[in-house]
């Protein structure tokens, strides 16, 4: 007797937590998933890649992305995140890894109605490049001192290094570097977005990086040989092509 | 009922607690007074484990255990012996030596500035902090090669450690001295090691002025001017530390081909024997170059005599690899070029450093 009672108090207690399948009490989760392609297919670190003529691969790619928010139709917004550094360099270094991107996962509350957008911003805006690395505590990922350039009095945005074989000849001899940064390189963005909250409260929403488009120039490329190394707000020119492509370079899935 | 019967039956069971055998220490006052630090302007955020604020008497309790030969088995090396202040807390020498004279592999990094360093310590980073720091060079068998039992043991019966142990942490009985305790001293006396007084500093804060060798040498490192090449050093020696604290390849060693697997020819492995990523293989430390012509010899292994030796090095360009960094590539710099980055570097020592009171051996 007494067991059945007891069982009927456990049916009692899970049939009065169910309710038209929408949670009202739990967290609500976004998981945001970044991933770096190359020309569509997943970007592996340190793998070769078509370019041209030739090839190249790819030693570091990173990125500041701030303000992050999501956007829902009713013209509420939901903040996610002040910033986040997404670091493909150690995140996908194997095409296992590069299929699964970078996750960022965040707990919000319910949205008043459904997601419509998501905006954020690459790099930091002219407020927070106003600060120094120093003004933040060593969790925080505007503490690198190695994203920030002395005498661009700026955060550096993004970084994008390798190796390009010139002579196609597999030895890959010429290094690339390009980093962005300063107030006028910032970008932001506000991409519609298609996911929806399951039952549970969760909703995934992916964002791809295609670095080939970060090199396009009309209908062709940028001339890496040519002008391989740029860090220098003196020749912008290499830099704003990148913060120009990324309008292209980047999607929502 | 039934738990309370169990608990109460048990409750006699339970073994008595041993009498500690050690000395008591409760006559000794303890009262810790903060250690004041002046965090430096422009500094990054001194940040100390909330488990182990510095205070006055911990840090002499960590600069004796520092210079105290103590922690090695035979009495004859502490952790001094290879951080020296004469060499700005390194040792001088390509590669370090224990006490029974087996040379290790890689040279002792200073320890300047090192409260600071969020990002791993050691050549390859494969601590976080250094409270885990202070734990191996003592049974590392080609460094002191003792054991943390047979040292806590040895400053339990000093006649100086218990007292000093009481003021530092409060412990009420000389049985309670523990390796944690000592490591967590030694990490509060090296929190203190702080430089900001070079010419450098001096210059960024107004009161000084570089001359024109050591300007053109600052170009050239922070690639300031378009007039003159760039030597890339500031992305990885960035200021204020003069280290970004990353794991580099720096081209110093040479592997057959830019392919992934060739890096496992690197005969140290660096960051990659922590990581276990071979793509991590030969990635390094960057250090500080803070004191740095106080430091000789240079890179991990001590491979370079002199700071013209490094210089000529980035100059050339590297050894190519799959994970060389794209700063370090044939820079093109002619002769007076050099210097003034030599000059520039040399903006970075402070001199004051190596001799302060408050870091000395104060068993002299």
């Amino acid at each position: 007797m007494k067991n059945l009672l007891f069982g009927l108090g456990l049916l009692a207690i899970v049939f009065a937590s169910c309710g038209d399948g929408t949670p009202e009490n739990l967290d609500y989760k976004t998981e945001l998933r970044i991933k770096a392609v190359y020309d569509g297919q997943p970007l592996v670190m340190f793998e070769e890649y078509d370019y041209e003529d030739t090839e190249l691969f790819f030693s570091r790619l990173d990125l500041f992305m701030n303000n992050i928010q999501l956007n829902d139709a009713d013209g509420g917004s939901i903040p996610l995140s002040d910033i986040e550094f997404v670091d493909f360099t150690e995140n996908q270094k194997t095409l296992e890894d590069a299929n699964e991107g970078i996750s960022f996962t965040y707990n919000i509350e319910k949205p008043a109605a459904d997601l419509a957008s998501i905006s954020f911003g690459v790099g930091v805006d002219a407020a927070t490049n106003t600060s120094l690395p120093t003004d933040y505590s060593s969790d925080n990922p505007l503490s690198q001192t190695g994203y920030y350039w002395e005498n661009w009095d700026s955060f550096i945005f993004m970084k994008l290094q390798g190796q390009y074989d010139e002579n196609a000849d597999g030895e890959f001899a010429l290094q690339f570097l390009f980093h962005t940064g300063t107030d006028d390189q910032h970008r932001t963005f506000n991409l519609p977005v298609t996911s929806e909250f399951d039952t549970e409260g969760n909703a995934v929403i992916e964002l791809e990086i295609d670095y080939k488009k970060m090199y396009e120039v009309g209908s062709g490329y940028y001339n890496i040989a040519e002008n391989p190394v740029n860090h220098s707000p003196m020749n912008p020119v290499p830099m704003l092509m990148l913060s120009n492509n990324l309008s292209n370079a980047l999607t929502v899935k | 009922m039934i738990l309370l019967v169990v608990w109460t039956s048990s409750c006699d069971d339970d073994p008595p607690k041993p009498m500690p055998m050690g000395v008591d220490l409760t006559n000794i006052t303890y009262d810790p007074v903060d250690y004041e630090i002046n965090p430096p302007f422009g500094f990054p955020i001194f940040e100390v484990p909330e488990d182990n604020l510095i205070t006055e008497d911990g840090v002499q309790l960590g600069r004796h255990l520092f210079y105290d030969p103590i922690l090695s088995a035979d009495s004859t090396m502490s952790c001094s012996s290879c951080h020296l202040p004469s060499g700005s807390f390194t040792d001088n020498k390509k590669v370090s030596a224990g006490i029974d004279g087996i040379p290790g592999k890689r040279s002792s990094m200073s320890l300047m500035n090192v409260g600071y360093f969020y990002t791993g310590l050691f050549w390859d980073g494969r601590v976080n902090t250094l409270e885990e720091q202070a734990l191996l060079p003592v049974e590392d068998p080609i460094e002191l090669h003792d054991t943390w039992q047979n040292v806590e043991e040895k400053l339990k019966s000093h006649v100086l450690y218990p007292e000093m142990f009481r003021k530092a942490f409060g412990i009420s009985n000389s049985d309670e001295i523990t390796k944690e305790l000592a490591v967590k001293a030694i990490a509060q006396f090296e929190r203190i090691l702080i430089s900001t007084g070079s010419k450098y500093d001096k210059v960024v804060a107004g009161v000084d002025g570089f001359s024109d060798e050591e300007l053109l040498g600052f170009d050239l490192f922070f690639d300031e001017n378009t007039d003159v090449p760039d030597a890339e050093c500031g992305h990885c020696h960035a200021p204020p530390l003069f280290t970004s604290g990353e794991y580099f390849n720096n081209g110093i060693d040479s592997v057959s081909d830019v392919s992934k697997e060739s890096l496992l020819e690197f005969l140290d492995p660096g960051l990659g024997a922590v990581t276990l990523d071979t793509l991590d293989y030969g990635k390094f430390r960057s250090p500080t170059l803070r004191n740095v012509e106080f430091t000789a010899p240079y890179m991990h292994d001590g491979r370079f005599s002199t700071l013209r030796e490094v210089l000529d090095h980035y100059n050339s360009g590297g050894h190519p690899a799959r994970n060389l960094d794209q700063n370090v590539k044939p820079l093109g710099l002619n002769e007076e070029e050099l210097q003034a980055l030599e000059a520039f570097i040399k903006t970075l020592s402070e001199p004051e450093f190596l001799n302060k009171e408050e870091y000395s051996n104060p068993f002299n």
